[in-house]
């Protein structure tokens, strides 16, 4: 990849995770709707900055993900709805993106899921929504044979770490930094997910957990506007410590030194642990390691 | 009964596990027979005895005692004619003579196998131990050999000692770390050198490196003195090198000195000589003829003028003979190269003696380092060599080993409990989730998004991100470390306390085993002390600096003192051993 300067037109992919489980949730502080309006204000803002800058949104729902903005594979029919709310306030291109997303979600709510099956209730399809990004960055990119367009993903989640996600979300996270690209993640309320704070840092990316859901806003025009080239000149905000440790295999507790097989990397806190062997790991193989967020360095 | 070449030393008739019989030390083994038996029942190899302990003369009973090298076993030996303590004596004399022999050979690094394999026990339990009178409760005899262990600064072969102090000799931050850690007794001489022994390991095979003879090419250049006349300075190293440069001169001394000629004799004639100016510009041939020299520069002369031997053929290498292959050439056009024989030019042919010499010389140095190279049976591969040379054993197909794949059947329960307690998004009992969904589609469509709306940002966001950002920029550009801010004195104080910490922090985690209750226990005190003193004088004497020397001070002790305390609420939280009483 070229290095990049400040005549480059930069890509971002949104990645809206729309669990309705997790918005319509009792607990949850902020709207969509609310939020959605922040979320607008940042993707106008973000076209605004140069006039060749791009945009890419995508919807990480419950069981299926989908692209919002720019639809793919969708023949506009003539003398839809898009054409009468037509507003002579509002910027072209802002007014296709906004409708864009408005009517996506929508569609993607009015649909019902017959498919929805038992085990994907309640978590969100954060990996698939990584995939399409980083497949039509790769077609982007291919395309654009200056080699000027800049790509970063924005993942905006409130869903909690899906396990079943684990491996394809790793899998994308070494895609992406291979191929250079920062993933960002706004968790917009709750825990910190821990998948997703990893492939912050793995990428380079900024990873912020809001304090208050309502001034996201101000959090995403702050921290997430910027593009990968002002990064360099920018001090922004992003977490200070990532927690990197891993669980025990069978005690299910994170452990702080363990003992690690070389062929599988499953741990576990002691070598004796008959359920953890079962034959596949034999002791030679084992290393005991200790997390590095113990050692002291002086220097 | 006895081995082919065996030969008894001694015997004596003794009781062992209550039954009469006889005990032989013969010069492979110590054996014993049963009173009536044929073939000796014990039988103990002389490498395999560990150590020999006999209790008190004064004692009722004549013990003898052998440790085997195999942990745990011994036998003892009650001696019962009435010549006993003599006879014991004698064995005695017998095996340590043995011991202190293998001791001797251990030492000198050429161990027999059997014993080396058992000798780096920690304590330098692994050594014969030879030790007079050791019968239980005799004071004199423990405190002897507690002593003959002390006397060797906590056990372990002197050779390894003497290794221990080389090393600290030359690793100044070592020896700080030792003089810390040891002296102040907090971790033992054993202790810590468990965890270096690498360097010990290095050090030895650096030390066991032989010197060899320096491959330049003798210059032999004269003093000149004050009366103007020259002066040839011979040190047995250059007699050795002239010798090495000029086998006829060797030859010549051999012959000459000292029957013949003194040696200063020799050598003037050697200065003198037509072979030792013609090499030099311009003295060629006024020199006077000389027999010996003259003889030896004509031997001389005629070795490099002779192209050198043909080097026999008949222990090539089968990796590297290039004949074997010539089957497979058969078809291609190349032919031996014959232009570039040497000599065949007159610069070359000059040129020829010259270098002769100089591969001769090299050559010589070679050898007299590794030795001549003989064709030797091992050199010559054999069948089974060459296909040890040429099979790999990345390429040979891999045995699959029996074991059980593992199967996780539900992957994600395993994940789940990669992800720490990260709960999945509940939906709450007795809602269906399609009624949720609905009704989020409700409101959703209801309501819209108006972005005309204004935003009511709270005041506390931009505040929480400036801290965020004021961290991140701090981080960026650390504080003046304590190399910078504080004096040297004081700053090499806290490196050394900073290390002796980790060094009893990591002995600290060594030692949480049940086994090695008293360790950590120890440890736990060192690292309280640490704390309290170490530590405590450090900051004192920084903050007699200034705030700045203050904080550089806390900064470099923090992660030292980060892990103390996590190693002291570990050491809390564990229960306490079982205080053994002492009888």
């Amino acid at each position: 990849m070229k290095d990049s300067s400040a005549n480059d037109s930069n890509l971002l992919v949104i990645v809206i995770d729309t669990n309705p489980f997790e918005w319509e949730h009792a607990s949850s502080p902020l709207r969509l709707n609310d939020a959605l309006q922040h979320i607008l204000a940042f993707m106008n803002a973000h076209l605004a900055g140069r006039h060749d800058n791009k945009l890419a949104v995508i919807a990480s729902h419950v069981g299926v993900s989908s692209f919002l903005y720019p639809k793919l594979n969708e023949v506009d029919q003539p003398g839809s709805k898009q054409q009468t709310r037509k507003n002579a306030n509002v910027y072209q291109n802002f007014q296709v993106v906004n409708d864009a997303v408005l009517t996506g979600i929508a569609k993607l709510l009015q649909d019902p899921r017959p498919t929805l099956e038992e085990k994907d209730l309640g978590s969100s399809k954060i990996a698939a929504s990584l995939s399409l990004g980083l497949c039509y960055i790769n077609q982007a990119l291919k395309s654009d044979g200056m080699g000027h367009i800049k790509p970063r993903i924005l993942v905006l989640t409130v869903s909690p770490d899906s396990s079943s996600d684990y491996i394809p979300i790793m899998n994308c996270i070494f895609s992406a930094q291979k191929a250079n690209i920062p993933i960002d993640v706004c968790k917009i309320w709750g825990e910190d997910a821990v998948f997703l704070q990893q492939a912050a840092h793995i990428t380079e990316g900024i990873y912020i957990r809001l304090d208050d859901p309502h001034g996201l806003l101000q959090i995403l025009m702050f921290s997430f506007l910027p593009d990968v080239f002002s990064r360099n000149y920018l001090c922004l905000p992003g977490q200070d410590q990532v927690d990197f440790r891993a669980a025990c295999f069978c005690h299910k507790k994170i452990v702080d030194i363990g003992y690690v097989c070389s062929v599988c990397l499953s741990t576990s806190i002691a070598t004796s642990s008959k359920t953890w062997r079962q034959g596949h790991c034999s002791e030679s193989k084992l290393i005991k390691t200790q997390h590095s967020n113990t050692n002291g360095n002086m220097n | 009964m006895w081995e082919t070449g065996e030969n008894i030393t001694s015997q004596a008739p003794v009781l062992f596990k209550k039954k009469q019989g006889t005990v032989y030390l013969t010069n492979k083994r110590l054996a014993w027979v049963q009173q009536s038996a044929l073939a000796p029942s014990v039988s103990i190899k002389h490498d395999d005895i560990k150590s020999l302990f006999v209790n008190a003369a004064t004692a009722d009973k004549v013990i003898l005692k052998i440790v085997e090298i195999k942990p745990d076993v011994s036998h003892s030996f009650y001696f019962s004619s009435e010549s006993a303590s003599k006879d014991r004596d004698e064995f005695k004399a017998g095996i340590s003579s043995i011991l202190s022999l293998r001791q001797q050979r251990a030492v000198n690094g050429s161990a027999t196998p059997s014993y080396s394999g058992a000798a780096p026990s920690p304590g330098g339990g692994g050594s014969p131990v030879i030790s007079d009178a050791s019968a239980p409760g005799t004071p004199k005899a423990q405190a002897k050999l507690v002593g003959m262990k002390r006397g060797l600064n906590g056990g372990g072969p002197p050779q390894e000692l003497k290794t221990r102090f080389a090393l600290l000799k030359q690793n100044k931050e070592l020896a700080g770390l030792h003089r810390d850690l040891v002296m102040g007794k907090h971790v033992s001489e054993e202790e810590f050198w468990e965890s270096r022994k690498h360097l010990l390991r290095n050090k030895i095979a650096m030390d066991g490196q032989q010197k060899g003879q320096s491959s330049a090419w003798l210059d032999l250049k004269p003093e000149t003195g004050e009366s103007n006349d020259v002066k040839y300075v011979m040190t047995p190293q250059v007699i050795h090198s002239v010798c090495q440069q000029y086998p006829s001169i060797k030859r010549a001394y051999d012959a000459y000195v000292p029957d013949k000629l003194s040696e200063a004799e020799f050598w003037k004639r050697y200065f003198q000589s037509r072979f030792f100016h013609r090499s030099r510009s311009g003295r060629g041939a006024n020199e006077p003829d000389d027999e010996i020299f003259d003889k030896a520069l004509e031997e001389d002369e005629e070795e490099t003028k002779s192209a050198p031997k043909r080097i026999k053929l008949d222990h090539i290498n089968k990796l590297v003979d290039l004949s074997t292959t010539e089957e497979d050439h058969l078809e291609s056009y190349t032919s031996p190269e014959s232009t570039m024989a040497a000599g065949r030019t007159k610069e070359s042919k000059e040129a020829m003696p010259l270098i002769r010499r100089f591969n001769r010389y090299a050559q010589r140095v070679l050898n007299s380092t590794t030795g001549p190279k003989k064709p030797t049976k091992d050199d010559t591969f054999d069948m089974n060599g060459v296909e040890r040379a040429i099979v790999f054993e990345d390429l040979q197909e891999q045995q699959e080993s029996s074991r059980i794949v593992l199967d996780i059947q539900d992957t994600r329960r395993y994940f789940e409990s990669q992800g720490g307690d990260v709960r999945s998004s509940k939906i709450q009992e007795g809602q269906n989730p399609a009624t949720i969904l609905q009704q989020f589609y409700n409101e959703f469509t209801s309501q819209g998004v108006e972005l005309n709306k204004p935003f009511s940002i709270p005041v506390t966001t931009f505040d929480a991100l400036m801290k965020n950002v004021k961290a991140n920029r701090a981080k960026m550009s650390p504080p003046k470390d304590g190399s910078q801010v504080l004096p040297a004195q004081l700053y090499q104080e806290a490196l050394a306390c900073h290390s002796a910490g980790n060094e009893i922090l990591r002995h600290f985690w060594a030692s949480t085993g049940a086994d090695k209750a008293t360790k950590h226990q120890r440890m736990v005190e060192s690292l309280k002390k640490i704390q309290d003193e170490n530590v405590k004088s450090l900051l004192i004497q920084a903050s007699s600096l200034g705030t700045e020397s203050l904080n550089a001070m806390r900064m470099m002790l923090k992660p030292m003192q980060n892990g103390i305390e996590r190693a002291l609420k570990h050491a809390e939280s564990r229960p306490k051993p079982p205080v053994r009483k002492l009888a």
